[in-house]
């Protein structure tokens, strides 16, 4: 029994699977992404330590097994692969992602002790790997898209209101003006926003900016008024994201909760 | 170089409730002390626990998304009123409609101050403490006055046994280093010392916390800054705090 255990804390045994990850964009993007270092020792799930370019993970099974090794992070890219090597001072884990048609393939490889306790982990290591590196690319694309100047030669923030990280500047630099719930029905937002903006208050005289933004029984949404002009919309229905159109606003209904924002100064 | 652990790591999990540490990032500013964030899902409902400042805050939204859908956070929890704990109050009522915000009383007035001008949905902590049920858990917040603010308070979660203690535990790392649970006590001390001897104000108050504590039963203290105790290592903890000696103000007199 002993013997049995001592084994199996020691012994080096190998794991190895393929999986398929779905991506939405052009995996080759995807790719890109995940051969950046940097990328992948800031999303790396497991991290309990760090020193210069190393990574500590470590994994727990049901509160008693527990694995712990120090590794150095080595990355190979090319012809639409990326080899992630991580060389423990016990143990090696690799992920080698391709491209397929509708996303990714990644070959996972463990060899090390305690192959129980670890497996687990390596698959939804390479799985939240090549996710986070589809919201990268995803945000890369977008933060693209928002700096193309709009057709008609004034800003369109629709984009960038989608863009959580600019979002957290706007507010930075707003003052919250109104924050209530409003029961609506369907197609009635339009002409809450119409009252809001068309009351005494005047708000757009107050500050050169307005942000408004809302969540209802499946929908929720993000506008922005620059100088009394409408100048972004970002919509999520369901899980659909809208870009400039004021149409997904009819959906947002239900019990609906509305900050509004002056804004002293827009964000670059 | 600055560090960026940018996934959460499950501290405890039995399927209904967890306690999860939701990441890192190191501005150059805070010279070594990093500043954790945690949330405590029980039932489907999160509770953020000093959930930070402004520059944190798009990784903490995207970690408690991986567990919960940010309209299921029903409490903001904040040990006190500083920078890193509080900062990021405006975009967090902004994409947590439906939380409440708990903290000490002392610091209520002073919120608006931050341009959140809705104190509907703050809820005071008297001096006493109070429980705050989330799910079917009540978690406890604990007086941990003048340690370091004057109205402080720590977070205690009875179910996973682990205890949340503000800036108690902080530790300042040295540059390029970081890890998430204490290993050797002795040499992880040294990185507490400094802070500990600095930013409380005497020796009174720790005393005080030390016997407001005692009766609980804890597996596991989490800190704002620093390391996670577990175990005997939070058992070194608290003796390591008893015989810490002077601190504050008759530190520095000495």
């Amino acid at each position: 029994m002993y013997n049995s255990i001592c084994s199996y804390l020691t012994v080096k045994q190998m794991f190895k699977k393929k999986i398929e990850v779905p991506i939405g964009i052009d995996p080759i993007n995807v790719i890109g992404v995940l051969c950046d270092k940097g990328f992948v020792l800031s999303n790396m799930p497991y991290v309990v330590g760090r020193s210069g370019e190393g990574i500590a993970l470590e994994f727990r099974r049901l509160r008693i097994f527990r694995f712990r090794d120090n590794y150095e992070v080595l990355i190979e890219c090319g012809n639409g692969s990326a080899r992630i090597r991580l060389r423990g001072s016990r143990s090696t884990i690799e992920m080698i992602y391709s491209t397929r048609s509708n996303g990714l393939a990644a070959e996972v490889t463990y060899d090390g002790p305690r192959k129980w306790v670890v497996s687990k982990y390596v698959v939804e290591i390479a799985e939240s790997l090549a996710r986070e590196a589809e919201r990268e690319a995803r945000s890369k694309r977008a933060v693209a898209a928002a700096a193309l100047p709009a057709g008609t030669g004034s800003a369109d923030y629709s984009a960038k209101l989608a863009s959580i990280s600019w979002v957290t500047k706007l507010i930075m630099k707003s003052v919250l003006i109104k924050n209530e719930v409003r029961v609506l029905g369907k197609g009635k937002l339009h002409s809450y926003i119409e009252e809001l903006l068309s009351s005494g208050e005047n708000i757009f005289r107050k500050y050169p900016a307005i942000y408004i933004s809302g969540d209802g029984d499946d929908a929720r949404f993000r506008m922005l008024f620059v100088g009394g002009e409408l100048r972004g919309i970002y919509a999520v229905v369901g899980d659909k994201e809208f870009f400039g159109d004021d149409k997904p606003l009819n959906d947002v209904k239900g019990l609906v909760k509305l900050r509004v924002y002056g804004v002293l100064r827009l964000p670059d | 170089m600055s560090l960026r652990i940018h996934k959460p790591y499950i501290l405890y999990d039995d399927g209904d409730h967890k306690f999860v540490w939701l990441g890192l990032d190191e501005s150059e500013a805070e010279k070594g002390i990093l500043a954790n964030q945690y949330m405590v899902v029980d039932s489907g409902h999160g509770l953020l626990i000093d959930p930070g400042g402004y520059y944190v805050f798009q990784r903490v939204l995207e970690n408690v998304s991986e567990f919960i859908d940010p309209a299921r956070v029903d409490a903001l929890f904040f040990s006190h009123q500083d920078p890193d704990v509080i900062g990021s109050l405006n975009i967090l009522l902004d994409v947590f409609p439906d939380a409440t915000i708990y903290i000490s009383e002392l610091w209520v007035r002073f919120i608006p101050h931050l341009g959140a001008l809705d104190i509907k949905r703050i809820k005071p902590i008297p001096d006493q403490g109070m429980d705050i049920v989330l799910g079917k858990t009540t978690l406890k917040a604990i007086p941990a006055h003048f340690l370091h603010s004057p109205g402080n308070f720590h977070l205690y979660d009875p179910a996973s046994k682990i205890l949340f203690t503000g800036d108690l535990g902080a530790a300042v790392f040295p540059p390029n280093t970081w890890y998430l649970f204490v290993e050797d006590f002795d040499s992880h001390a040294k990185l507490m010392e400094g802070f500990h001897r600095r930013y409380l104000p005497c020796r009174r108050p720790l005393d005080k916390w030390l016997e407001t504590i005692r009766g609980l039963d804890i597996r596991m203290i989490v800190p704002q800054h620093g390391a996670i105790m577990e175990e005997d290592k939070a058992e070194k903890f608290l003796k390591w705090l008893e015989g810490l000696g002077e601190i504050g103000v008759e530190h520095m007199e000495k």
